[in-house]
């Protein structure tokens, strides 16, 4: 089963601007400085990437962690065991997340518990579809995300105030850290790396037009806050929710019913790709191989966790820390398929 | 020789006369219908076999018997000279041949031919007279339309064949038949273009169909599980059709029909959800008035799915969205019923199926007054008695009138509408985001012999996009051949 570059980047692209609806100002930068520091950030992505596309290149039926087992099988196994717990990890975080957008946008809608548990059942399922079916779900959700995307616009339009746009000067550790805050949000890049199996063709045009696509989005999104929030864009928690709650459409009056729906689309196909992305690897491994132990394992490992510090009402904000995924993702996603590129490139020569 | 019924199919025909009687009468275990008689043909003795009800009479004294009689030698004709009579020199019927089994006897037998059996040869000749009773050509009952052609579908497999040959003078136009079921042996035939089909599709359906290990089939519906690729998704990739300008319009993409004796119904593959939408009218209006329609369809489809499940899930969850005119008027129409809006829903929901599966299943005389009792009684009663409340009787109608727009979908839409229901009651717009992924996955998984069944959608084929947002003209379908081909991405 293999999906075309055009689904790959809809699948990132989702992954991505998940993120990016639901809290782009939790952290200490302003608006302006993320809109002015995005296209450093891409640029880094965009260098990031370079060995991965490489690995493809060179091995277009291999993911990283099948290279691995080439070349030792002790090496493959210790990144599926990584690989696997960044995909545990990122889970988990996406699931926290998920649940505290929930429980702080729509107060007292649902209990947390079931909101989680109804999240993890529909990405297991979707991951138990495979790949295909979130490609080409994730097409459909794409083109929901558009349109919703449209009506916020348009029917806000006449509220844009251009008084609220600013640019804010920016230094170089600003242009730091808002490398850092992007590649912190980017674990698609991991995604990426092991879902590379199942690329039909043209990685280049996928990568880097998501990179591109990604860009032109993020800037659009933070712009539409910044002209329709000014001020309080600093203040509220969720600026494109709110945004959507400021939004009224001829029949319906808010909408951030209808942005709940389509994050929670978006929700879904983020978390079952990092489940799916392992599976073209796990048939490798002795306890994974079985479909069904590799599409719940990370969501029992990850998920459960995560609901349960819901259900504590507890954060743990140091496992979330920016740094610390950024670092991580830079591992996963540049340097141990550029490490495996070059092992076997050395293994070959030797051989 | 031991025969009986269950060892019959390869055991070989006998050379005398009076043996194969008898052992025709131990394999047929003395049925029926099954009339056996002697006959003499210039002197040699031969043994005429007929199902009764399955053959002409007028054409088994013309084309048979008469030309029998005409065959009148100087001498008493032997075995090999009847046998060269009636294979190569009478101008009898077109379809005969000659039979060495008594597999292939009984297969022609019950297919309603006569069977002439030779004395002093091991060798039978089947001559095609069929004039079994069958109904009439009719409109089509599922798929009506106002331009289109008016002739339908009937039980009989080679009416059927004809009606499609009729609409393409081709030789490109092919039918292989085979038959399927280990009982029943129901003839099955597989229609195609040769110029347009891809080869390996036809195969995959031969095979498919060859590796059935039912007894019976009596309808589409036994065949559909072993052609699909999915068991377990909500739609079918495979489509159905009672018309045969439907049929033939599917053929010239380069689809593959399966036509099946007994049923009205010609199976189409591979198929996408999107041709649910396309009708045969679609190309008989003008091109502006069929997108116009082609939209309702649509909206239709949405309303007739997620309409009251919305409506229960904003009610309940998310007011917020609403006017506060319309509100208030729900608020004052929802106050005066003792159940829940979720509750009532589900309730009027099951009412109206129950309705609707009585109106189908009742005689045609009957059913009509279902929908009297139904709409005008019991709706009525129960508003006017605070039982529901009135908007949501309206929603429900509605949304009961678009699923009639979408009639090949209408086993989907009913299912799906009481479980958008259930989770929008439940779980508000939330409970609707995760069973519209789920359902959106579980449709894309979805393929139809190497098709996937959301193409051109998902995957998109931009080229194929403009016969699903409008109709592109005649002038330009001459241009563009539309092939199934385009949907998967590959090239002939």
């Amino acid at each position: 089963m293999k999906i075309s570059s055009w689904q790959l980047l809809i699948l990132l692209f989702l992954s991505r601007i998940f993120i990016t609806i639901t809290y782009f100002t939790l952290e200490d930068i302003s608006p302006s400085v993320m809109m002015s520091t995005s296209a450093f950030s891409v640029a880094a992505d965009m260098i990031l990437v370079i060995p991965t596309i490489f690995l493809y290149k060179k091995y277009p039926d291999e993911n990283v962690i099948r290279s691995a087992f080439e070349i030792s099988k002790i090496f493959g196994v210790i990144l599926f065991v990584l690989y696997f717990i960044f995909a545990i990890f990122m889970i988990f975080r996406t699931v926290r997340f998920f649940l505290y957008f929930f429980e702080n946008a729509f107060l007292n809608l649902l209990p947390t518990i079931v909101v989680g548990i109804l999240l993890i059942a529909a990405s297991a399922y979707v991951a138990h579809l495979g790949i295909e079916a979130a490609a080409r779900s994730a097409s459909i959700v794409f083109v929901s995300f558009i349109l919703l995307l449209i009506a916020v616009v348009f029917t806000t339009a006449e509220d844009f105030d251009i008084s609220n746009y600013y640019v804010e000067p920016i230094g170089t550790s600003d242009i730091f850290s808002g490398i850092v805050n992007g590649i912190s949000r980017s674990s698609e890049m991991v995604v990426l790396v092991l879902l590379l199996p199942y690329l039909k063709n043209g990685i280049g045009k996928s990568v880097y037009g998501f990179l591109l696509i990604k860009l032109l989005f993020v800037e659009m999104i933070v712009l539409l806050c910044m002209l329709l929030l000014g001020g309080y864009i600093e203040a509220v928690p969720f600026p494109f929710f709110t945004v959507c709650s400021f939004a009224k459409a001829p029949f319906v009056e808010r909408l951030d019913a209808v942005f709940l729906v389509i994050w929670t689309l978006m929700g879904v196909i983020k978390l079952s790709l990092f489940t799916i992305s392992l599976r073209p690897a796990s048939v490798l491994i002795k306890p994974f191989s079985s479909k069904m132990a590799t599409n719940l394992a990370p969501f029992v490992i990850g998920g459960i966790p995560a609901l349960y510090l819901a259900y504590k009402e507890q954060m743990i904000i140091p496992l979330l820390d920016n740094e610390l995924t950024a670092a991580a993702i830079v591992l996963l996603g540049t340097v141990i398929p550029l490490a495996v590129l070059i092992l076997r490139r050395f293994k070959r020569e030797k051989n | 020789m031991n025969i009986d019924d269950k060892n019959y199919a390869h055991t070989l025909l006998p050379t005398s006369a009076e043996e194969f009687k008898t052992m025709l009468k131990k394999a047929a275990g003395n049925t029926m219908d099954v009339n056996v008689s002697d006959i003499m043909v210039s002197g040699h003795k031969c043994v005429f076999v007929a199902s009764e009800g399955m053959i002409s009479t007028d054409s088994l004294s013309e084309l048979v018997f008469h030309p029998l009689m005409q065959f009148n030698l100087d001498h008493k004709a032997s075995a090999e000279e009847v046998y060269t009579f009636l294979t190569q020199q009478s101008l009898m019927t077109i379809d005969r041949q000659e039979l060495s089994t008594f597999g292939e006897v009984f297969m022609r037998l019950f297919s309603g031919f006569a069977i002439i059996f030779i004395d002093g040869k091991n060798k039978a000749v089947s001559l095609g007279i069929q004039g079994y009773d069958k109904r009439s050509i009719e409109n089509p009952s599922s798929d009506t339309n106002i331009m289109g052609g008016q002739d339908g579908f009937i039980e009989a497999l080679r009416t059927n064949v004809s009606l499609v040959r009729r609409r393409i003078k081709s030789p490109l136009l092919k039918f292989e038949l085979m038959q399927v079921g280990k009982v029943t042996k129901t003839d099955i035939a597989i229609s195609y273009l040769s110029d347009r089909v891809d080869k390996k599709i036809v195969d995959e359906i031969k095979k498919r169909l060859m590796d059935i290990e039912l007894d019976t089939v009596f309808s589409t519906g036994y065949l559909k599980p072993f052609l699909e690729d999915k068991h377990k998704a909500i739609f079918s990739s495979i489509s159905t059709t009672d018309r045969p300008d439907a049929m033939c319009i599917k053929l010239n993409e380069g689809k593959v029909g399966v036509l099946i004796d007994g049923t009205p119904f010609a199976l189409i593959l591979p198929s996408v959800f999107i041709e649910e939408f396309r009708t045969v009218d679609d190309y008989t209006t003008r091109s502006f008035y069929t997108v116009y329609i082609r939209w309702i369809k649509y909206l239709s489809f949405l309303l007739a799915v997620a309409l009251p499940g919305l409506y229960v899930s904003i009610a309940s969850f998310h007011p917020g969205m609403l006017s506060h005119r319309l509100l208030l008027n729900l608020v004052a129409s929802q106050e005066s019923t003792p159940y829940s809006l979720t509750t009532e829903a589900i309730i009027i929901t099951i009412m109206y199926e129950i309705m609707r599966e009585a109106g189908i299943r009742l005689p045609k005389a009957v059913g009509g007054a279902v929908s009297i009792v139904g709409a005008l009684i019991i709706g009525d009663a129960a508003v006017t008695s605070s039982l529901i409340s009135a908007p949501l009787l309206i929603i429900i109608g509605l949304t009961a009138t678009a699923s009639f727009v979408i009639p090949g979908l209408n086993q989907q839409t009913s299912v799906l509408r009481l479980a958008y229901i259930a989770t929008g009651g439940l779980f508000g717009l939330y409970g609707i985001s995760i069973l519209t992924i789920a359902v959106i996955a579980n449709t894309c998984v979805l393929s139809s012999l190497t098709v996937p069944y959301t193409a051109p959608i998902s995957p998109i084929t931009v080229k194929r996009l403009t016969n699903i947002l409008g109709r592109p003209s005649f002038l330009r379908l001459q241009k563009t051949k539309g092939r199934v081909e385009d949907l998967t991405g590959v090239k002939k």
